[in-house]
């Protein structure tokens, strides 16, 4: 059975021909129109997460944290890591925790037998603590 | 260092963002040559070296780097008769040893030649005391059969170069708990 033809609140009725009007002129109708949202030009910050560094050299995130929990972990000689698509935020971001938690830094890139899953990373001058600010690029990637 | 240079690692720590980013497509471009460097490499090396070149050492702390020079005795030619035909031999060990994790990987290098250090440049703004392992390349001294070279760059801003025939790498586990440090980082 078809259901009848009435105007439903959304989308046009089955069976009404949406538009229809005069002699078979097709009048601007009540066609429903969705708005289009534009989508948002900004792009998403980095995000802050709880690090495993693993034996192969590649590294888990974990889960959400703040910055503020970022750093008292780093100043606890933990792992962090901080991801998102902008390689130049992470690396920010990242710089900016470790020095807020450790002070004076340096900047270390993948080691080489690391394969794709090694990350940049953060690491304070000297140690301790122990630990590192690790965080992603373009191409790079917590697992 | 060709690939892990000190002037590549000031650049990466550079202060601005610019030069920093520009840093990184370099390093990575060095990790990719690198590896060329190596495969072409593999079919010379002996298992240990392979081994070598394998291991990551980064951010390991250095607990000690020295040469020593050893006497090689020919005990067996102790009753040859009359006069000695030979001169006294030596031989050079270097030791290094690095403590990574919960570890102590020491590296015994039989040498080639004295072990060299070459300073700090001037402008390194790192801290230079507790040395860490940084990076390390492995390269073949070229008309030189059988002897490589170890370079290592240290967290101090000095870099080792050790030429060598042959190593040996030994591990030994600390007591859980005794070590200040976190995870080995890539």
């Amino acid at each position: 059975m078809w259901p009848r033809a009435e105007t439903l609140d959304v989308g046009p009725a089955i069976g009404k021909r949406v538009g229809m009007g005069g002699k078979g002129k097709k009048k601007p109708g009540n066609k429903r129109v969705r708005p289009i949202v534009a989508p948002s030009t900004a792009p998403l910050g980095p995000s802050i997460h709880e690090a495993t560094v693993l034996s192969g050299g590649g590294v888990r995130k974990g889960k959400v944290i703040t910055q503020a929990q970022a750093e008292a972990l780093r100043r606890n000689g933990q792992d962090i890591v901080v991801c998102g698509p902008q390689h130049g935020a992470n690396m920010l971001l990242a710089r900016d925790i470790e020095h807020n938690a450790n002070g004076a830094y340096n900047r270390c890139g993948p080691h080489a037998w690391a394969g794709r899953n090694g990350l940049p990373h953060y690491q304070p001058d000297p140690r301790p603590p122990a630990g590192h600010t690790i965080y992603e690029t373009a191409t790079r990637h917590a697992l | 260092m060709q690939f892990f240079t000190s002037e590549l690692y000031l650049r990466y720590n550079a202060p601005d963002e610019a030069t920093a980013l520009a840093a990184d497509a370099e390093w990575e471009a060095a990790i990719a040559r690198y590896h060329q460097h190596l495969n072409g490499l593999y079919e010379k090396m002996p298992s240990q070296v392979v081994e070598l070149s394998k291991l990551c050492q980064h951010d390991g702390e250095i607990l000690q780097r020295e040469e020593q020079q050893h006497p090689l005795s020919f005990g067996c030619l102790e009753d040859w008769p009359g006069p000695s035909r030979f001169w006294p031999m030596w031989y050079g060990l270097a030791t290094v040893a690095v403590r990574i994790e919960d570890e102590v990987v020491t590296l015994f290098y039989f040498l080639c030649d004295h072990l060299s250090v070459q300073p700090a440049p001037e402008q390194w703004p790192f801290r230079k005391a507790r040395e860490h392992w940084l990076y390390d390349e492995i390269h073949w001294q070229r008309g030189d059969r059988g002897r490589f070279t170890h370079l290592v760059l240290l967290s101090s801003g000095v870099v080792l170069t050790i030429p060598f025939g042959t190593v040996s790498i030994s591990r030994f586990a600390l007591a859980p708990g005794t070590s200040e440090r976190g995870k080995q980082s890539a």
